[in-house]
């Protein structure tokens, strides 16, 4: 009770400080510089914006605050994890306001860098050896469920969207419904991770679930494009259009006949996965997706060997090497339009796999650097949480859940029994599929943006609905995947098998 | 994009600069002195950014202002963390007196030099206006550069007390100067009418809430290295929290952020009954990198587009450094050889280039000046009083260079000359 106390006192400081810095800045100090500083050199000065002002103490603000209220909330048995969202959601727009949207495009930086070293640590965790044993269970399970979610959670999507008045007649809703589907398939490896560092567990289930994970994302990069493209041009011709096409939120340009023909992918990249999936016409869209898919493994395999050259020949500060390292895979992904989740995961395989023995200080650190970056980025997650969009569709938004939640569940369990898994893995191995986050609230934000540039004014509703779903499942899945990394044993390292040992073996034997 | 390609840029840079491999080059007497003042970094960042080839771009640079901030925070805590009580009294009492009677005469000297300057420089002459000006040159100009090495020709014991007469002065200098700097930029407060006018209340309320900060502060490290056990990476975020948040909150109530940290980092170093040595460790690390990125930074806020009175207000302060603060030191130390028992056992050096050492300006006089540019939003009068501290800082480091150098040369020419004893000396020389 005492620590509790003082864990609230220390927060209350915290919040006390970042909330009376605001107020001071935002009434004392001029939004435009000056012009008296200019007569004296005849020269333009740039102001600070306010929440650019506001940014250095935000930063310190979630770094902090969220890392306290994880604090508090571990003895409970709950994951930190979900501290770090609730303090993120607490202090953003939708509560108080304290980080403001505008100043949350200043924090873009600390999402670019959570997401590369979080998949940098994806990658650490993948050994080869592993998935060599296990190639069929990680493909069964990653093929079962995926298929399984996507015809499912349309399905459930044909009931829900005619209720909410969105689309007229059954193609579209099928192709709406198309849209939620692939949506609803994405699973966050962040929220994996981060309760995989927290809990430390280690076992079968915790490397096939972190395997699985990033085999959905290389397949639903494609899936998504597609769909996306497809559903999204025949919507444009079947729907009206809204007329009122906002040129600056419209990613795609339309083409003579509908189809949009290119796009900035950069434009679309965002949030956990920096994915940047642009509907391409016709065969070119296959190119794309081939120079995509093939650009970022490759950027990964070069981004792994710079790295190991700097670790063997320099060798020196590797925290702050590592901060920039990911920084510099953010850039060159959003450069050449790339997956930073790829780049990133092959980076961190190539290291673990190949020089992971004389590399053990490097991935030292990336474990002690991932909860800083772990505390900013969910609170930056919760914060980006809108209540008012939850509040509106929550009931609708809460039966495409508990839907979505049964059938990862049945699928995963019937995968891995076909996997022929050990009876622990298979009872909860479908926990680590329920979280959403950053991923899931990126391809919403790029099907708003989508349907928006072709005139169709369904793309905000579908968005609200979209984040209503991705919110609750931020909620729900940490809760669901700790209980499970408990129940299973491996918190804590406690059903570690030996490197390797690929899932189902123990079985078989 | 072009943030990204900045901040990478600058960080491969300080990366390499503070590598193992660069080390021996390190060693070198002339590059001892560039690398210690941050002269190449800077250089680099100047060629980079927008007075150069323009490879950072001038609107890459605003947004790097959080971090910026950040580094200001981190500057100002290893300044801080300086002033432990033990260690206050353990100093000789020659050198707190040395140090505040340079910072008491550099205050002065210098002080009128910047009124002198910004009265012909400046359109605005009301106090309001000086102030900040003022105040930064005579604070950049207190105290002088703790770098000893390049200057050591022998290793005795009169010269080694001279070194730590030099070094601990220095840092104290360099606390008395982020003092002075936060008090006397707290209290020339911009309206919202765009003048600029000293206003007391508005002040005390900045010095205050700095004050509070580290109260504050200080009860989170507490708590916060409590919570975090032996776990490091919760030390990280216990550290990287506090640093951020200090250094951001200042900046929004338009306190200097160096100022604040400084004055957490004084009283993290006196609480009680907390093991600061983690804390300490994380800090010390990333020194020379956090440096070195530092001076990178500055060079990429520099103006190079001067013209002849910013260059004349450069020499004015350079050559003050060269009359004033030689023959200031020397006194001091003299009479603190006087009246220090047990001299007799090892008195100072009568000749030595050491002497010279205090003409070096101290490198936290860059960091007043970004800590100035960020204040004031980087106003085109901040970068270019930037410009001109870095100039002056430049040539003071100069002299005592080339006069190292010489006197290298003459003696490893002697020895050349004399034989094996001659060489052992120099070869002492080199650390």
């Amino acid at each position: 009770m005492k620590r509790a106390i003082r864990i609230l006192f220390a927060l209350g400081l915290v919040l006390a400080f970042a909330w009376g810095g605001q107020i001071w800045s935002h009434t004392d100090h001029p939004t435009e510089a000056p012009d008296s500083w200019v007569d004296a050199l005849d020269q333009p000065v740039e102001g600070l914006s306010p929440a650019l002002l506001d940014t250095g103490a935000g930063v310190g603000l979630l770094l902090l605050g969220s890392w306290l209220v994880g604090q508090l909330v571990a003895p409970t048995g709950l994951p930190r994890m979900m501290g770090f969202l609730l303090f993120g959601l607490f202090c953003g727009p939708s509560v108080l306001g304290i980080v403001s949207r505008a100043e949350m495009e200043y924090l873009v930086l600390v999402n670019d860098l959570a997401i590369a070293l979080i998949a940098l640590l994806a990658g650490a965790e993948i050994k080869i050896e592993f998935l060599r044993k296990s190639l069929r269970a990680v493909t069964l399970i990653t093929v079962i469920e995926m298929a399984a979610v996507f015809f499912g959670a349309t399905a459930v999507s044909l009931l829900v969207v005619p209720r909410l008045g969105m689309v007229e007649g059954f193609v579209p809703t099928l192709l709406v419904s198309l849209i939620i589907g692939t949506v609803l398939i994405t699973n966050s490896p962040a929220v994996l991770l981060a309760l995989v560092t927290e809990l430390r567990a280690k076992g079968v289930l915790t490397r096939t679930a972190l395997a699985v994970t990033v085999c959905k994302d290389l397949l639903l990069v494609i899936l998504f494009t597609i769909v996306l493209a497809v559903a999204g041009s025949m919507l444009a011709d079947r729907l009206p259009a809204s007329g009122h096409t906002d040129g600056s939120a419209a990613p795609s340009s339309v083409g003579a006949e509908g189809a949009p023909t290119e796009a900035d992918p950069a434009e679309l990249a965002d949030a956990e996965g920096g994915e940047s999936h642009a509907p391409s016409a016709g065969g070119a869209m296959w190119l794309t997706l081939a120079q995509h898919l093939g650009g970022s493994l490759a950027a990964g395999v070069i981004a792994g060997l710079a790295m190991a050259w700097y670790l063997h020949r320099i060798d020196a500060h590797l925290p702050i090497f590592l901060v920039f390292a990911c920084f510099g895979l953010a850039l060159i992904c959003e450069a050449l339009h790339l997956e930073t989740l790829i780049v990133a995961v092959v980076a961190g395989m190539l290291l673990q796999n190949v020089w992971g023995e004389r590399l053990e200080g490097f991935f030292e650190t990336v474990e002690e650097t991932s909860t800083p970056v772990f505390c900013v980025f969910f609170a930056v997650t919760g914060a980006k949480i809108d209540l008012e969009q939850v509040g509106a569709l929550w009931h609708w938004a809460l039966a495409l859940v508990a839907a979505r939640c049964v059938i990862v569940w049945l699928s995963t369990t019937g995968a891995s029994r076909v996997s022929r898994l050990d009876a622990t893995t298979t009872r909860w191995l479908w926990v680590a599929f329920v979280p959403q986050a950053g991923i899931s609230l990126a391809l919403a934000l790029i099907v708003e943006k989508t349907l928006t540039g072709y005139g169709l004014s369904i793309g905000s509703s579908l968005f609200t609905l979209l984040v209503g779903v991705i919110s609750l499942n931020l909620v729900v899945g940490p809760l669901l995947l700790s209980l499970g990394l408990r129940r299973s044993g491996e918190a804590g390292g406690g059903n570690a098998t030996e490197e390797g040992d690929a899932p189902g073996e123990e079985q078989r034997e | 994009m072009q943030v990204f390609l900045t901040i990478l840029v600058v960080v491969i840079l300080a990366l390499l600069a503070t590598s193992r491999r660069l080390y021996t080059l390190r060693r070198r007497r002339p590059v001892i002195v560039l690398v210690a003042g941050g002269w190449l970094a800077m250089g680099a960042g100047a060629a980079l950014g927008p007075s150069g080839v323009a490879l950072i771009s001038e609107s890459a640079v605003l947004p790097m202002t959080p971090l910026l901030m950040v580094g200001m925070g981190w500057i100002g805590l290893m300044v801080g963390l300086q002033l432990r009580r033990e260690v206050l009294v353990a100093l000789p009492r020659a050198v707190r007196r040395l140090a505040t009677a340079d910072a008491v005469a550099s205050f002065l000297i210098f002080g009128a030099i910047g009124v002198g300057g910004s009265l012909l420089w400046l359109e605005h002459t009301e106090p309001g206006w000086l102030v900040g000006p003022v105040v930064l040159i005579a604070c950049a100009s207190m105290g002088w550069s703790m770098e000893t090495r390049s200057l050591r020709a022998r290793e005795d014991a009169g010269a080694q007390r001279l070194e730590l007469l030099i070094r601990a002065s220095a840092a104290l200098a360099g606390v008395l100067a982020v003092a002075v700097f936060g008090i006397g930029e707290s209290i020339a407060t911009r309206w919202n009418d765009g003048t600029m006018r000293v206003h007391l209340l508005q002040g005390a309320i900045r010095i205050g809430v700095c004050v509070a900060l580290a109260l504050a502060a200080s009860y989170l490290i507490r708590e916060g290295l409590r919570l975090a056990g032996r776990d490091r990476d919760h030390q990280l975020v216990v550290f990287l929290g506090v640093v951020a948040l200090v250094a951001g909150v200042a900046m929004q109530f338009g306190a200097p952020t160096i100022f604040a940290a400084m004055l957490v980092g004084v009283v993290v170093a006196n609480m009680q009954g907390v093991d600061l040595r983690q804390f300490e460790r994380f800090i010390l690390k990333a020194e020379h990198v956090i440096a070195a990125m530092f001076a990178l930074l500055a060079g990429v806020l520099l103006d190079v587009r001067i013209g002849a009175p910013e260059i004349a207000l450069a020499l004015a302060i350079a050559a003050a450094r060269l009359l004033f603060k030689p023959a200031h030191f020397r006194w001091w130390a003299r009479r603190s050889d006087a009246q220090t028992p047990g001299i007799e056992a090892a008195p100072l050096p009568t000749d030595s280039a050491l002497y010279v050492g205090p003409v070096r300006q101290s490198p936290l006089a860059v960091a007043l000046a970004v800590s100035f540019v960020l204040m004031e939003d980087r106003s085109a009068l901040s970068t270019r009083l930037l410009t001109i501290i870095a100039i002056a800082g430049f040539l003071s480091d100069l002299l005592p260079l080339s006069a190292s150098i010489a006197r290298h040369g003459l003696r490893r020419r002697s020895s050349q000359g004399e034989g094996p004893e001659a060489s052992t000396e120099i070869a002492g020389a080199t650390p």
